[in-house]
């Protein structure tokens, strides 16, 4: 019973977002917007979850001395002071809250988000190398890619910003495409498999 | 050996296919990890995925005989930054040095931070992802990638389950269809029938 259950709402669920999508009925676009604000609702109480779990986890590291448990009482202290500050002063401007989030969390990330800058370079080195006839077409497309998207390329030959253009819209994009079909097909059928209960997998039921 | 296996969804939420097929690949390799008695972490970006994941796991290590091998902890909740996440999971790699990075499901700009990273620490990497600017970053930076339609389709071919391997050969014989289509299409269309153009383009 346990395992018909969820395959049962599933499907049921499954259905009417499908079948929703194809009748613009009133009855069917009230329960569609029923389906998302109970998602939103399901979702908050999971996020609790979240949350409570990331306490405990930390927390059990800090009791048992884990290494580097100092890391887990960092992560613990900066949750408790946002919960804090959420509560106590809101998290509208001016807020301790948004303060912190400006001037601790948004810099953090442009650091991490600036990284992907010196990736970029090395994955290129790598993916670059004129290895093998398909690594040199690759190379070749790359540079011819590169130099059209900066005016040195015009000032080198007038023809290489087309050529770049043209790289990029007749054969990247038709690869592109293929993949795409692909991807559309694979989803469709994904979907469908969950919906009639034969991949059940995500249920931990096998 | 003995090194752990790193899985990552990637920052997809449930509701996403990507997901979903990530999820049924993690079934078949947490037995398999299962087998050889290997730690598996999963840091994940969504509550709701962390607690799928742990459900997921905790049957495929019962399935494998290995209930007891299964930790809860090793299957976490980090953050729903993006980079926050990132900066979480790379941490991980560089500490627990992992001798295989599994990157499967919904990535964005991070794709290549963690790759990057991942290759710096040496550890062999699998990814697969439905998004195709990402897969172009994930192609350089690891040892195998799951193109497109190749992730939905691996979670089949790993359980082996003929009804999920027969909607593969459906989706194979539609992609044929789609082919031909494409190319009847083009034929036409250069000869100057658009027939077949107006009948499949009206939205």
């Amino acid at each position: 019973m346990s395992r018909q259950i969820p395959l049962w709402v599933c499907f049921g669920f499954g259905i009417f977002m499908l079948a929703q999508f194809f009748v613009p009925h009133p009855l069917f676009l009230k329960g569609y917007q029923n389906v998302l604000d109970w998602m939103q609702i399901i979702y908050v109480f999971a996020l609790l979850v979240g949350a409570l779990s990331f306490l405990l986890l930390h927390l059990e590291k800090i009791s048992k001395k884990q290494k580097g448990w100092g890391y887990n009482s960092v992560a613990i202290v900066g949750l408790l002071i946002m919960v804090f500050f959420g509560f106590w002063k809101g998290i509208q401007k001016g807020s301790p809250f948004l303060w912190i989030f400006d001037n601790l969390q948004v810099p953090m990330q442009s650091t991490m988000f600036s990284l992907l800058a010196f990736f970029v370079a090395s994955a290129a080195y790598r993916g670059f190398r004129a290895r093998n006839i398909q690594a040199t077409i690759l190379l070749i497309a790359g540079i011819l890619v590169i130099l059209g998207r900066v005016p040195i390329g015009e000032m080198i030959h007038s023809s290489i910003p087309q050529s770049a253009t043209w790289v990029l819209n007749i054969p990247s994009m038709a690869a592109r495409r293929g993949i795409l079909i692909g991807i559309g097909l694979g989803s469709i059928a994904t979907s469908l498999r969950i919906i009639v209960g034969i991949e059940r997998t995500y249920l931990g039921k096998g | 050996m003995g090194k752990p296996i790193l899985f990552s969804s990637g920052l997809g939420k449930m509701e996403r296919v990507a997901t979903m097929a990530s999820m049924n690949i993690l079934g078949s390799v947490a037995e398999k990890i299962a087998e050889y008695n290997t730690p598996l972490l999963i840091p994940n970006y969504d509550p709701m995925v962390t607690t799928v994941a742990q459900e997921v796991v905790k049957e495929s290590f019962t399935k494998a005989g290995h209930p007891e091998s299964y930790k809860k902890e090793n299957i976490y909740f980090v953050t729903q930054s993006q980079f926050g996440y990132v900066a979480a999971v790379d941490g991980i790699m560089l500490r627990e040095r992992p001798a295989t990075n599994l990157f499967l499901g919904t990535f964005e700009a991070e794709s290549l931070i963690l790759a990057e990273t991942g290759n710096s620490i040496g550890a062999l990497q699998i990814a697969g992802t439905d998004s195709t600017i990402q897969l172009s970053f994930f192609i350089v930076a690891c040892d195998y990638t799951l193109i497109g339609e190749e992730l939905f389709a691996a979670s089949g071919y790993l359980t082996k389950d003929p009804l999920v391997l027969g909607s593969i050969k459906g989706q194979d014989f539609l992609k044929l269809i789609i082919g031909i289509l494409i190319i009847a299409g083009g034929i036409l269309s250069t000869f100057g029938y658009n027939f077949l153009i107006n009948f499949l383009g009206k939205g």
